[in-house]
This record gives structure tokens, sequence and C-alpha cells, in this order.
């Protein structure tokens, strides 16, 4: 399955409507009723307005989203913070002593911009492969390429909350992007997710069709 | 550090970002001198090779500030030309290079949030405890005794601690390390503590239990004889190892009877994890929690607090469940933005501490929660129905606890886990000097029968009602009358170990006049 579009906002509402729509039910290990499609690519072609999501979900009284600020520091963060279980910055910047981007992704994309191996894993089997690990990364790994001049980013989730998860999601990538895209001096290109459990939950329902319906 | 370096490092106060060249006409006074000749005529081989070994000169001094990591190249101007930065983070600003080539910083706090808390601020409602040090700093630690070696030890990680709390910290299972000191080494060290927590207003709780303690009741009378009132002893026992340390705790139980003071007592049938106590109000765990936790040395407890003198409330707001779940709620958004700030700089803000768990850092926080302390809530004030204040509590708590669920799946969604929890207790009179006329009413004990009184059971079966549902702690204070010795006590405690699930308490003699009869004792 996969779905196009123009910006943030109007990929965001059509994946929650194909799920709502189309999701198989199923109970999961907290016992929540859950809608889930396996394996949605996700495309959005114009990143100016990737935070509308958020921006919509800040907007109600019922829950508080994390800020902007707050998102950008947890991908963009090189330090390892006591505060989270994980860290995608930190696991970026200084996983095991290793620079994945500057070190990376950067070089590799500067020598070659064609190159296919730019490449950044979150998710590592020695410190997450552990049956009883609480937390482990959602966002396995992003990959960057260069095609007509602009850097396109892909992130793949492995479980993917679509109604709050999301939409941090796509931030965490567009942060990402416009970092490495700033030192190769290319513009940004699409951001792709690959969400493979692609779900949503039953006490989101509601609100999910109050967004679907929103113009 | 040498001078050359000290200087480099101070053009940065002017300017934020500096080229060598820069660098080099403030540095060398000769250098402009050189370059104008160099203006002149730009054949100048010789003022060229000059010009070339001051660069070096200075790139030598730059390239160690760093390896210092006081200095950052920030970009790479045209032909090869270098700029530099000091090497701070976001809200860093350097206030002192000091000559130990370590960078002094201050932490600037960041701007707090708006926070939907602040209408019940202005009305008196609620407060924030030490203000000033609310994001930057935690509320109280934890430090478990069996992983420090000794005193001297102990001694240099309270050094450690004492920036990063606003109220108190608490060496649990304390009775470990007093078997490795010798009396007079364990006196000072009290009395160090003591005034160090008179400086810097703190409290500082030392958790004993019974096993392998000897005669520590010897130290402890040069302690409480001392009139070291920061210090606080919370014994750790249960009906069992009352019994079989009768003799040491009617000695001990003598002291504070000796001096006025009041005893703690945890009761570690129904709490494991620890129970203590700051100028805030009381401080526990989630037992379940605590064991589950990993083998760390140093455990965060308390993150932030908010007082609510609920009389206030009842005074513009009457017993309005709604009206309270909904100030509850904005609590919980305010705690949630000072989480978010706090986390982000958590590793400036607590290094230190971080250090001392390594390799389990990220431990540090896994068990601590927020406060929400109340005053003069009402549960023995005459003109409240205690029933009607219970079920708005316990309504209240329902829901922040649903709201606190939420937000942590929010967290976790968003690829950010974390842990928000919210925990209610009670507050001392000390947390703040807003607070209104204490209504409280005492609990007064005159004899070893008052405990089958109905009335009295009644009473402190509503004050168990409280603590339970206070899931940060909570202290019930017996405060004993009439005439007794310490034998009497020492079985009343055993009748409330017994009888009621009072994880923490206490028992006053303050209003004690004379007839003790406890020369008996004396013998």
């Amino acid at each position: 399955m996969e779905i196009r579009e123009k910006t943030a906002e109007k990929a965001w509402k059509k994946l929650l409507k194909y799920v709502l729509e189309n999701g198989v039910e199923f109970i999961d290990r907290k016992n929540r009723l859950c809608k889930e499609t396996l394996n949605i690519i996700t495309v959005i072609e114009n990143s100016d307005e990737i935070t509308k999501p958020l921006e919509i979900l800040s907007s109600f009284q019922k829950w508080v989203y994390p800020p902007l600020e707050e998102i950008k520091n947890s991908i963009l963060g090189k330090k390892d913070t006591a505060g989270y279980y994980y860290h995608y910055g930190s696991r970026a910047f200084n996983y095991n002593g290793i620079n994945q981007i500057n070190d990376y992704v950067i070089p590799l994309l500067k020598k070659d911009s064609t190159n296919k191996r730019g490449i950044v894993v979150f998710y590592g089997p020695e410190k997450d492969t552990l049956p009883l690990k609480k937390e482990t990364p959602g966002m396995v790994m992003m990959n960057f390429n260069i095609r007509n001049k602009k850097l396109h980013a892909t992130a793949v989730i492995r479980s993917n909350d679509l109604f709050y998860g999301w939409p941090a999601n796509i931030i965490h990538t567009y942060f990402l992007a416009e970092y490495i895209g700033k030192e190769l001096n290319c513009p940004i290109g699409t951001i792709t997710t690959i969400s493979i459990s692609a779900h949503i939950f039953e006490d989101q329902f509601e609100y999910i069709k109050k967004i679907i319906g929103m113009r | 550090m040498d001078k050359t370096k000290q200087k480099i490092l101070s053009l940065f106060k002017e300017k934020s970002e500096l080229s060598t060249s820069e660098i080099a006409e403030r540095i060398y006074e000769e250098y402009i001198v050189l370059k104008e000749k160099l203006e002149k005529n730009k054949k100048d081989i010789k003022t060229k090779r000059e010009i070339a070994r001051l660069h070096r000169k200075l790139l030598h001094h730059i390239n160690k500030l760093i390896d210092y990591e006081l200095l950052i190249t920030s970009k790479h101007g045209e032909k090869g030309h270098k700029f530099f930065s000091l090497n701070l983070s976001d809200g860093e600003e350097i206030s002192e290079i000091s000559l130990k080539f370590k960078k002094r910083t201050i932490i600037s706090k960041p701007a707090l949030p708006i926070m939907p808390i602040e209408g019940y601020e202005q009305q008196g409602i609620v407060m924030k405890y030490e203000f000033p040090t609310w994001i930057d700093r935690l509320n109280s630690i934890v430090l478990l005794g069996e992983k420090i070696e000794n005193i001297k030890e102990l001694d240099s990680i309270i050094d450690k601690i004492f920036p990063l709390i606003n109220d108190c910290f608490c060496i649990d299972n304390f009775n470990e390390i007093i078997g490795k000191a010798k009396e007079d080494e364990i006196f000072e060290f009290f009395k160090k503590i003591d005034s160090e927590c008179e400086n810097f207003g703190k409290k500082a709780s030392f958790i004993i239990s019974f096993y392998k303690l000897k005669d520590f009741d010897k130290v402890l009378g040069k302690i409480i004889e001392s009139n070291l009132k920061n210090i606080i002893f919370i014994y750790d026992l249960d009906s069992e190892e009352l019994q079989e340390n009768f003799g040491l705790i009617s000695r001990i139980i003598f002291i504070y009877l000796k001096y006025n003071k009041i005893i703690y007592i945890k009761n570690k049938k129904i709490q494991k994890a620890p129970c203590f106590i700051g100028k805030a109000g009381p401080y526990s765990f989630s037992d379940k929690e605590w064991l589950e936790k990993k083998e760390i040395l140093a455990i965060a407890c308390s993150q932030s607090s908010l007082i609510v003198d609920t009389e206030k409330f009842y005074s513009l707001y009457e017993l309005d469940s709604e009206k309270f779940s909904q100030l509850m709620l904005n609590i919980s958004k305010a705690f949630l933005s000072a989480n978010s700030l706090q986390r982000r700089k958590s590793e400036d803000y607590f290094r230190e501490i971080l250090s001392l768990n390594h390799p389990n850092e990220k431990e540090f926080l896994e068990l601590s929660r927020n406060y929400i302390r109340f005053w003069n809530f009402g549960l023995s004030q005459p003109d409240t129905n205690p029933e009607i204040v219970l079920n708005m509590i316990s309504e209240a708590k329902k829901k922040i606890n649903e709201f606190s669920l939420a937000e942590e799946t929010i967290y976790k969604s968003c690829g950010m886990p974390t842990r928000f929890k919210i925990s209610f207790s009670c507050s001392f009179k000390e947390a703040s000097d807003k607070l209104s006329f204490a209504k409280y009413k005492h609990l007064e004990i005159k004899n070893l029968e008052d405990f089958y009184d109905k009335k009295i059971k009644k009473e402190i079966l509503a004050r168990e009602s409280i603590s339970s549902m206070f899931d940060g702690g909570n202290d019930i204070t017996f405060h004993r009358t009439g005439n007794f010795n310490c034998d009497d006590i020492v079985r009343e405690i055993s009748i409330i170990m017994g009888n009621y699930k009072l994880p923490f308490f206490s028992y006053s003699f303050g209003s004690l006049k004379g007839d003790m009869k406890i020369t008996s004792f004396l013998k």
C-alpha cells in the first residue's frame, strides 16, 4: 500500500482514513483494541508544512503533545539523556562512539551523491534484542538518497502508532534530513515513511474521525 | 592555563565567532604591523614567513583549546581560513575559566513556559516548592547504604548530591555503614552533615534497620543531645524485629523521650521501599517498582513538587469535586512541561550524580515522580466532611493517573519513551511561608487503652485511608501525652504495626510535662 501526497497533513489524513476503514482489528499485549495494516509506504512530496499534523494534535485539550523543541532535540541532541529510555539523537550521532551522521552519511554522500548506502541505524541488536527490554526504538533506521539534486529521506518504522507517533516520526526524519542537507548544500526532497505495523487504537477513533473531517 | 590561551578565550566574550587572523591581531601586537607591511609590499617573503610563524604559534594554542573541548572549529572560510567559536551547548555560558583547564559554566535556566496553574498561584492556592530551583534541581535523592564502602565515601558522595537537590536526601540501610565506622567518626560525620544542611536549607534522613545494629544508642545519644535538627533517623522494622530488639529499641526511645524529639518508624511489612522526610513533607516510592529496580547507588525520588493549599481552595470554590479535578489536571500539565525541560537538560544538571550509577546512568530517574502536596486538606477539620474530602481526592487521583498514562503512551509513540508519574502526599508547614493557618487536629494518645477506644480507632482508620491514597508517602504523628515509660511506647508501636496499615508514622513526645516514669529505665 502506498500513499503519496503533496503535504504532510494530506498524507496523514489519508493514512488514518485508510487504516480506520481497512485495518484489521486485534487485541494487543496491553489489552487494547487496535486496527492494523502491515507495510504502508507514505510519501510526502513537499515538507514545507511538515509540522501541520503536530499542530493539529496540539490543538486538542485532552492531552499535551510533546513540544516541537523536544522532538527536535530527541533526534538532533547528541547526548544520551537519562530521562528517556532510548534516544534517537545519541544513537545517530554517538552509537557506541560511532557518529553515523558526521563521520559516515555526510562524507559518503559528499563523495558520491549517487551512493545508496546512506543509512543511519537506530536499532541495535546488542542493546535491543533482549526479551526483557522495556523499550526499544520504533524507528529502526533512516536512509538518505540524493536524486535530482534533492535529498530524499526514508524512515523505516517497525511499530507505528499513526495517530500519536507518525506526526513526530516525520518531524524526526525532516530534522535529520535538514541537518544532513545543510552539510551537503542540498535541499530536502521527499520524506517517506515505511510503517511495518501501521496501527491506531480504539480510544483514538473518535479523534481520528474528527481529524479526517477537518478542512 | 597559560596567559595566551586565557587571552584567546576572553576574546569570545566580545564576539561569538572569530577567524585565525582576527584572533592573531588581538593576541600578537606585531601581527598588525606585519600585515600592514605586507599590504605595502605583497612580495615581501620575509614578512610572509613571519606572519605564517605567528599563525602556526597561534594554531598550536587553538588546537590545545580544541583538545580541552573549550573551542570548536565553527566553519571553514575562503582560502582555507578557519573560524572558531566556544564549544558550548544551548543555554551555557562561560562565567570563569578555571586555572585547571576546566570550563566553568553556568547552565542558564530555560525560561518556564506558560503554565495553566498561574491563576491558582496568584490566588495562593498553588505554590511551586522552591521556585528558583524548580526545574534544575531534584527534590530528593536516595543513596543505597549497602553500595557504599564507608563513611568517608558516603561523605564524598553527599558533597556531590548537595548542589542537585532542593529539599532532602536519604541514605537507605545506613546500618550497613555504621558497623564499619568508629563512634567518633560517625558523630563528626553527622555534625558536618547537619551544619551543611543548615547552611543550604536541606534535610537528611538515615534509614536504619536492626540487622547487624549494635549499641546504636550510644552514638544516637550524642547526636540527639547535640540537637542536630536537620538529621532524621527512620527506624525500619516489623513486629518481630520489634520484639527481638526490645532492649535496644527501648533504649533508643528513651533518648527521644529525654530530649522531647520525634521518633520516626517505618513498618517494613507494609512497605519495603524507603520512606523519609524533607522540609516539604514525606517522600516514598512505589513498592512494586522499588523491588524491581536495578542495582544502582543513587536513585531520584522526586523531580518537582507543587503545594496545594486546599483550605484556600475550599474558601474560593468550596468542595467542588469537578473544579478540584480540573485543578489537578492543570497541575499535571505544568509538571509535564517542567519535566520536558528538565529532561532535555538532565545531562547538564545531574552529570555528577549520573556518573555514580555508571554504567546504569539511565536508571537514575526510573523511579522518580512529581509530587502534589496537600496542606490543610480538611480530614481533621471540624467544619469539613472527611468523606467528601476523601472522595474528591480519590477522584482527582484517578484522573491524574489516566492523564499520566496517556502522556507516557504519547511520548512512547513519538519515539521518546519517558516516565511521567505524579504522586500525592501531605505538605509540612515548612514547605512554604505562604500557607494558610494550620487547622490540623493532633492525634493524641494518652494511654495504651486509647488504641481500643472506638473514636480514636476511627481517627486512625481515617488516616490510614489517606495514607493509602497518598502514594507519595504520608506521616501520621501520634502525640503521646500522659504517664508512660519506654516499654509502653514499644508496646504501642507494636499495636500500631500489628493493627493498622500505616507504612510510616511517628511518635511525638513534645507535650510531656516531666512525669515520664523513665527512671526505672535508667538502671
